[in-house]
């Protein structure tokens, strides 16, 4: 996973999976990273091949930590199949799904 | 790399093995590598993101969850693909999970609880198989395009196939086995409803339990709500008598593991890691093995607790049979709480049903009307404990102006006391021809007694009074009976005591007798029932307080029905509402010219 700021804006790319495995290390890592200014964070999914109810749980974590803040958590272009499973979790109600073309 | 399968021609399936360390890091490898055999069978992109998210998922848990001691112990995951459906089972080491039916979403801001969730929307079958040694998660979901020609696996992933062989014994046999004690069941059912002996067919089924489950040893034992006691009803070992286990503190030497799962609600495990305690009951069948106690309820009331197990520790009881055996147990219980529920409602109406008998025989016993003569007034009493006694009295007239009077008391309550007086009944009707002689009355009833009643471990105590109103006299013979109150006009009372034994203790036993002015006089005959009255502090009413009101009916010159309802008071005023232990009866015999007119009338 990489981690790019640019202004107010977190972005964290070439994520290839977010599981059990490494979600715990993802979320507190971003927390650690997360400046005083930064307002958004923008996850990449577009080289995502699987996200697990752990990772789920990751993404959950860090929207509550920036809506703490007065901040967001969008997710960018995810996957067909992670795509499906936000929406199987109903949490695309819960974070801002962006697909840039 | 041939095809592992032994189903019919018409099914193509493909399977592989796949085992892992319990490392939450090696789960992403294990997932390609189900997708990679996922792909080389044809399973299409949606179909293997499905697969791979719930396999990791199952997975996940398992690693998570996994019990301490069981962490160096891979985690096997099975794939089965049929032409028309893929298996996949995962094996886990933990404590096991209450699997929901239909698992909920938790509220959007919680960070977990999704996975059951996600594994029962990503596949068409989830169930989940609890056991001690291992549990199983069990996932099928059906193909998007049917395979039509088995596909040999040409890639690495085969080289997990070598245990595959294995992989569908395994799921053959537990197929077979849940067939096998599903059958058992409706045999079972069949069975019971054909009145089979219920000891008995219990005991066949249960060793045909243990020849589905491949387990060495069973017991069963049932619960006695009223000793809140497990006693034994079946074992594997019929020599075997274990006595009866209180359900708080085990046996005497310490808690047992049976007792302790039917407090704990729960089954509970025994092998080398944590053995039965030293003075377990269950160590004489369990002989150092490993096993479980299952609790048996039916709507949350324990009826029983079923134990299984194996000799070899080291064998536990896999998944499957512990589903069978909890399942059978399960049934089992219901099955024979039906039984006893019914045999209890039978023991009932049987009881019910002698007590109307003895009720019967007890009113047919007592005389219907007392002899009435010129100068002598008979009033008796008798009241019933709650159960029949054997407390009888009579009275009939013998020749001119003669009374016969007799009371006894047959040892004993129920129906064989109410049969025994019933014949002694017959008998003093019978024998009349002896009245004026009570003591050889009494030698003949023994005699006649004796065998039946030494036989029942029965005895009869009697009394047998002659009046010859012509010479007043009171002839009296007692076989080991109370002794008969006389009280003089001045109230002065005297206890006629000389007997012999009861009736039913000494074949050819004699009896003697004594005689006795009457004229004037007022007696009482009477059974214990009336001495041992109590009230509710248990204290007894006793000779001396009767005596007392029998002096006092005497110098008020009463009446012999006056008297009859002074006893009757006293019996209700010491008593004070308290029921009554024992039969009650007693007759008031007044003889006194001035009870002539008491005699006209008929006396109960």
């Amino acid at each position: 996973m990489k981690m790019t700021y640019r202004e107010k804006t977190l972005a964290l790319t070439e994520i290839t999976e977010l599981n059990a495995a490494n979600s715990t290390a993802v979320r507190d890592g971003v927390r650690a990273a997360l400046r005083p200014e930064i307002s958004v964070i923008d996850v990449s999914l577009a080289l995502t091949r699987l996200v697990d109810s752990s990772g789920l749980g990751a993404l959950i974590a860090l929207h509550k930590t920036m809506c703490s803040r007065g901040g967001c958590v969008r997710i960018l272009n995810p996957t067909p199949s992670v795509q499906q499973i936000l929406e199987l979790t109903r949490l695309h109600r819960v974070f801002e799904i962006v697909s840039i073309a | 790399m041939q095809p592992h399968v032994s189903f019919p021609p018409t099914i193509l399936a493909e399977a592989c093995v796949l085992k892992f360390p319990c490392d939450l890091r090696e789960v992403g490898g294990l997932c390609l590598k189900v997708r990679e055999f996922f792909a080389e069978i044809g399973l299409e992109t949606a179909e293997m993101d499905a697969w791979e998210l719930a396999i990791a998922e199952g997975t996940n848990n398992a690693i998570k969850y996994c019990r301490p001691e069981a962490q160096h112990v891979d985690i096997r995951v099975d794939v089965l693909a049929e032409s028309h459906w893929v298996e996949v089972r995962i094996s886990d080491h933990t404590a096991g999970f209450d699997w929901p039916l239909q698992a909920e979403l938790p509220p959007p801001d919680s960070e977990s609880g999704r996975g059951v969730f996600l594994i029962q929307n990503l596949t068409d079958d989830a169930r989940y198989l609890r056991g001690r040694g291992e549990n199983c998660l069990v996932l099928r979901r059906k193909r998007i395009q049917p395979s039509e020609t088995p596909l040999v696996p040409r890639s690495t992933v085969t080289r997990e196939l070598r245990d595959t062989g294995h992989t569908l014994e395994l799921m053959t046999e537990e197929l077979a086995s849940s067939y096998e004690s599903l059958s058992a069941i409706f045999r079972f059912t069949a069975d019971l409803q054909s009145g089979a002996d219920a000891g008995k067919f219990i005991h066949r089924w249960l060793a045909e339990l243990l020849t589905i489950t491949a387990c060495d040893w069973f017991a069963l034992r049932l619960l006695d709500p009223a000793t809140s006691r497990l006693r034994l009803l079946a074992s594997s070992d019929a020599e075997w008598s274990s006595e009866a286990i209180f359900l708080e503190g085990g046996t005497d030497l310490g808690p047992c593991i049976e007792a302790n799962a039917t407090l704990r609600r729960t089954d509970l495990w025994f092998d080398l890691h944590t053995p039965l305690g030293p003075d377990d009951p269950l160590n004489h069948l369990a002989r150092g093995g490993c096993g479980f106690a299952h609790p048996l309820f039916v709507r949350d009331t324990p009826v029983g607790v079923l134990s299984m197990g194996r000799h070899d520790a080291h064998r536990p009881i896999e998944a499957g049979d512990v589903n069978v055996i909890q399942t059978f147990g399960d049934f089992l219980g219901l099955q024979i709480r039906s039984t006893h529920r019914h045999e209890e409602q039978v023991r009932a109406r049987l009881q019910a049903r002698e007590l109307d008998i003895a009720a019967d025989l007890q009113k047919a016993l007592l005389p219907e009307r007392l002899p009435s003569l010129a100068h002598v007034s008979l009033r008796a009493y008798y009241r019933s404990a709650r159960e029949i006694g054997g407390d009888y009295y009579d009275a009939f007239q013998v020749g001119e102006g003669n009374l016969l009077l007799v009371v006894a008391d047959v040892m004993g309550k129920g129906l064989p006391a109410a049969l025994f007086a019933f014949m002694f009944r017959s008998l003093v009707r019978a024998g009349r021809h002896l009245a004026t002689q009570p003591a050889e009355f009494l030698a003949w009833l023994n005699q006649n007694l004796v065998q039946e009643l030494e036989r029942a471990e029965m005895f009869i105590t009697a009394q047998i009074a002659f009046l010859d109103c012509e010479h007043d006299e009171l002839r009296v013979a007692s076989a080991g009976h109370l002794p008969m109150l006389i009280a003089g006009a001045d109230g002065l009372i005297t206890e006629i005591s000389a007997g012999g034994p009861p009736l039913g203790i000494i074949a050819g036993a004699t009896f003697p007798h004594t005689c006795h002015s009457c004229s004037g006089g007022r007696a009482l005959m009477l059974t214990d029932g009336l001495i041992e009255a109590r009230n509710p502090n248990g204290d007894m009413l006793g000779m001396e307080a009767i005596k007392a009101e029998l002096t006092q009916a005497a110098l008020s010159g009463e009446s012999s029905q006056a008297t009859q309802q002074r006893f009757v008071r006293l019996l209700m005023a010491f008593e004070q509402g308290a029921p009554p232990a024992d039969d009650t009866a007693f007759i008031v015999i007044v003889a006194s010219e001035r009870t002539q007119n008491d005699s006209q009338s008929p006396h109960r």
